[in-house]
């Protein structure tokens, strides 16, 4: 099962790179780059998280960060 | 400057009244409720200041740097370094908070209306339709919101007059019971909501007549609480103590009218323009992460970042909570007034502002001292 | 290749705008119109449903009679579990359709179930999307299955009857979101009608009568202590401002006979006071009254008989309002009359010394009445000499 997500998000991400590339102009190395990062770091994610449904998100590693940074300001609520 | 497209003032002003509101009217009457009661309808006066702050920072700043973005100018008050990890910090924290916003949509869509649809396919199409809204730019997404603003506004009316005869004003009595702790305390809900006026920086140097800014960006500040305190009170109007056992009181409110009988199960009206004026919250702030990061990276143009990005944000909001305590405990952290929104939004441009002021300080005092 | 791109993408839009995940076809449903609430011996929660039929021609109900039948389009279906969602798991085994509970208007809790408290399987009813907050409460005399077996002959259903009776307001109208606010309220009591079957004419077959509500049931804290008759109740109802429709008939003093009145407007204002340790509450009541029909040789259009026709009839009501009065503060101790919310958002501040012991506080209140009673149209004559 885990395999059949892998490969629907690698399509998803192959087909990103299908209608973008071709767009972009072949001088433009940058954006060529920028975007493949992105993409790729989605790409990753989405992996991860299927292996491992379990793990953190950034909106709680935001949360648990804010919360140790108000206490620190304003002590322990 | 990568965005050619411009948008007028008063667009700029719907565009963050959607921004702000879209989520808030449903869930803002249940979250300040648990603290201030019977005065829920007192929080978004004494939230509001926490607005009219957001959108003066943010106006002081374009003031000093016309042409730039936060993400620009922020290099250009604390240094290449500096300013680049504050853009990072910036960035990464609205893609967080974008994220949670596409959990919420598809949270409540899923919970609400469509028990049986995976997440995925709610949150996936409408990231799909804001990457294409937003892939057209500035100029779209101020239109759009034009376009939806009135009609949201009308069936917003059109709700509340339905619902009047319902209404019982008794309910609302007696006004500060324990006086101004309890609704000072729900307020602290919504300065998550007002400090999302921040974003403006981000729009502020694309306007055609940026000399209106300040007066659509307060007016806007302004009609956000007014229809927050009508939502709020209409609510205690209706359901009074019972408030509490709704996530979505309004939503409830809505599903409560019966007019002779025929005219009911009204929801489906709500939902509309809900979804209507969260898809022009998401885009706001979809437009933002992107633009942003285009701007970080130097790049000559944000639209193949449209995309990807979306996908990096489909990916983290799917996994954002994983059941509904966990996302309990996060606005349980939102509900003690220390937020992500609060950062973003009001504590880092404030910093630029200091920042930039000492800036000038030193520059004028250099320019005198050489003389 | 970008032609075959845009194909392939609208491929993929096809594949996920489907929508049809939540599909629900109105032939696949069991529409419930009625729900019945239980408690079996073993203490398990016993759930009956009623369902509308859409079958065209004479549907028999598995309990139904057989004569007559033909009108009557709803069946019964029943499960039982430990709670609510339990029970309904188990109704759901015995369907062959998916249950949409939102046009479930009439909800019937037995007494028994009442009295060992309806407040945490209340919370099945607001959780839950589809049920409506407008859907009427009773609790019956009996069984609540039975209530909801019965086989009308005016209405479609038994359901319907008890809508019916609910909205004709003569006794108390009760609705889920009402019964929410009084459960939260101030005094936490709450007071809802109760049915019962009206004796079976000769000759009809058992399940071919009508419910009808003659008392109201008084809760405290979510369970039901007692119950008060239909004098007392529309007592209650004056002082909940709820009343609507109520013939009262008086004989004043000198009469020889009786006139009765049609109430066309009542409108109740409880006036708190708080006077040191001391708790007053003025009623104020103004009506408009109708006579309908005069027993009397008064010709009612002397202005000193009319007058004398008004103060009966206010003091009718005081003695009513007395009445009523005596038995929910000395025997029930229970303030179904709403004096705590008044005095709560007259005296706030006061109040919160008063809440923890209202139950004793409120048999102290020393009520006064202000009542003025107004008689508008006399019609013309009077009974045949």
């Amino acid at each position: 099962m885990k395999g059949v997500y892998i490969g629907s998000v690698t399509v998803v991400v192959v087909l990103l790179f299908l209608y973008q590339w071709p767009k972009m102009k072949s001088n433009d190395r940058k954006e060529k780059a920028a975007f493949a990062t992105i993409a790729m770091i989605g790409w990753a994610a989405a992996v991860v998280y299927i292996i491992f449904p379990e793990m953190t998100s950034p909106a709680k590693v935001l949360d648990f960060i804010l919360v140790q940074v108000r206490n620190f300001i304003f002590g322990p609520i | 400057m990568i965005e050619k497209g411009k948008i007028s003032a008063l667009q700029m002003g719907i565009l963050m009244y959607h921004a702000i509101l879209a989520t808030g009217i449903l869930f803002i009457p249940a979250s300040v409720y648990d603290a201030a009661k019977q005065d829920i309808w007192l929080s978004p006066i004494w939230a509001s200041p926490v607005g009219f702050l957001c959108i003066f920072i943010a106006y002081k700043l374009n003031k000093l740097y016309p042409e730039d973005t936060i993400i620009q100018y922020s290099q250009r008050i604390l240094g290449t370094f500096l300013g680049k990890t504050l853009g990072l910090i910036l960035l990464l924290m609205l893609v967080t908070s974008l994220s949670v916003m596409f959990w919420q949509y598809g949270e409540f869509v899923v919970s609400e209306f469509l028990p049986h649809t995976p997440k995925f396919v709610i949150i996936g199409m409408m990231i799909l339709l804001c990457a294409s809204a937003v892939h057209g730019g500035l100029e779209v997404v101020g239109r759009l919101a034009g376009m939806v603003f009135p009609i949201f506004f009308l069936l917003f009316l059109v709700i509340i007059v339905l619902l009047l005869p319902d209404i019982e004003i008794k309910r609302m009595l007696p006004i500060m019971e324990n006086g101004m702790m309890p609704s000072l305390k729900g307020s602290l809900v919504l300065y998550t909501w007002f400090a999302q006026f921040g974003i403006v920086y981000f729009f502020l140097p694309f306007l055609t007549n940026r000399e209106k800014a300040m007066k659509f960006g307060m007016l806007s500040v302004l009609v956000v609480m007014l229809t927050l305190v009508l939502t709020n009170i209409v609510v205690i109007w209706i359901f009074g103590n019972v408030t509490e056992n709704f996530n979505a009181p309004f939503m409830s409110a809505s599903r409560y009218i019966s007019i002779a009988e025929f005219l009911s199960h009204l929801e489906s009206l709500v939902m509309a323009i809900w979804i209507a004026g969260t898809f022009i919250k998401l885009c706001a702030f979809y437009y933002t992460v992107v633009l942003g990061t285009a701007e970080w990276l130097n790049l000559s143009d944000y639209r193949p970042l449209v995309l990807p990005l979306g996908l990096v944000i489909g990916v983290f909001s799917l996994k954002a909570f994983l059941n509904s305590s966990e996302a309990a405990e996060h606005f349980e952290i939102v509900s003690k007034g220390f937020m992500d929104t609060l950062v973003y939004g009001l504590a880092i441009p404030m910093l630029l502002l200091l920042a930039a002021y000492i800036r000038k300080l030193i520059v004028r005092h250099k320019g005198e001292s050489e003389k | 290749m970008k032609r075959s791109i845009a194909i392939c993408f609208i491929c993929m839009a096809i594949m996920l705008l489907t929508g049809c995940w939540d599909r629900r076809e109105t032939n696949d449903l069991a529409i419930i119109t009625g729900v019945a609430l239980d408690k079996t011996e073993e203490g398990l929660i016993e759930l009956t449903v009623e369902i509308h039929s859409p079958g065209g021609s004479g549907n028999r109900s598995e309990m139904g009679g057989d004569s007559g039948g033909g009108k009557n389009k709803t069946i019964l279906q029943t499960g039982k579990g430990v709670s609510l969602a339990d029970a309904m798991e188990d109704l759901d085994e015995k369907l062959s359709r998916q249950m949409l509970w939102s046009h479930a208007e009439a909800i019937v809790i037995s007494k028994a179930f009442a009295e060992t408290g309806i407040r945490d399987e209340l919370d099945f009813f607001v959780r839950h999307p589809e049920p409506r907050l407008r859907s009427y409460i009773f609790i019956s005399d009996g069984k609540a299955k039975e209530i909801i077996a019965l086989r009308p002959s005016l209405e479609r259903s038994s359901s319907e009857v008890l809508i019916k009776l609910a909205e004709s307001e003569v006794l108390m109208k009760v609705t889920l979101f009402d019964l929410m606010e009084m459960l939260k309220g101030e005094s936490g009591t709450s007071v809802l009608p109760m049915v019962a079957k009206s004796p079976r004419e000769q000759g009809k077959a058992v399940l071919e009568t009508v419910s009808y509500i003659n008392r109201s049931a008084v809760l405290k804290q979510g369970k039901m202590i007692g119950s008060i008759n239909d004098q007392l109740t529309r007592g209650v109802l004056w002082f909940r401002n709820e009343i609507k429709e109520s013939i009262v008939t008086v004989k004043p003093e000198e009469a020889d006979g009786y006139i009765s009145m049609d109430i066309l407007k009542g409108r109740t204002v409880l006036i708190p006071e708080m006077d040191g340790h001391r708790l007053k509450m003025t009623v104020k009541i103004e009506m408009i009254d109708d006579v309908i029909q005069n027993q009397t040789d008064w010709n009612l259009k002397e202005l000193e008989k009319l007058q004398m026709l008004e103060a009966a009839l206010a003091q009718k009501i005081e003695q009513r309002l007395t009445d009523t009065l005596e038995i929910v503060q000395k025997e029930l101790k229970a303030d179904i009359v709403g004096f705590a919310d008044e005095f709560r958002r007259k005296y706030p501040e006061k109040w919160k010394k008063e809440k923890a012991d209202w139950e004793e506080r409120f048999a102290t209140v020393e009520v006064t009445f202000d009542i003025e009673a107004e008689v508008l149209r006399t019609g013309r004559g009077s009974a045949p000499q």
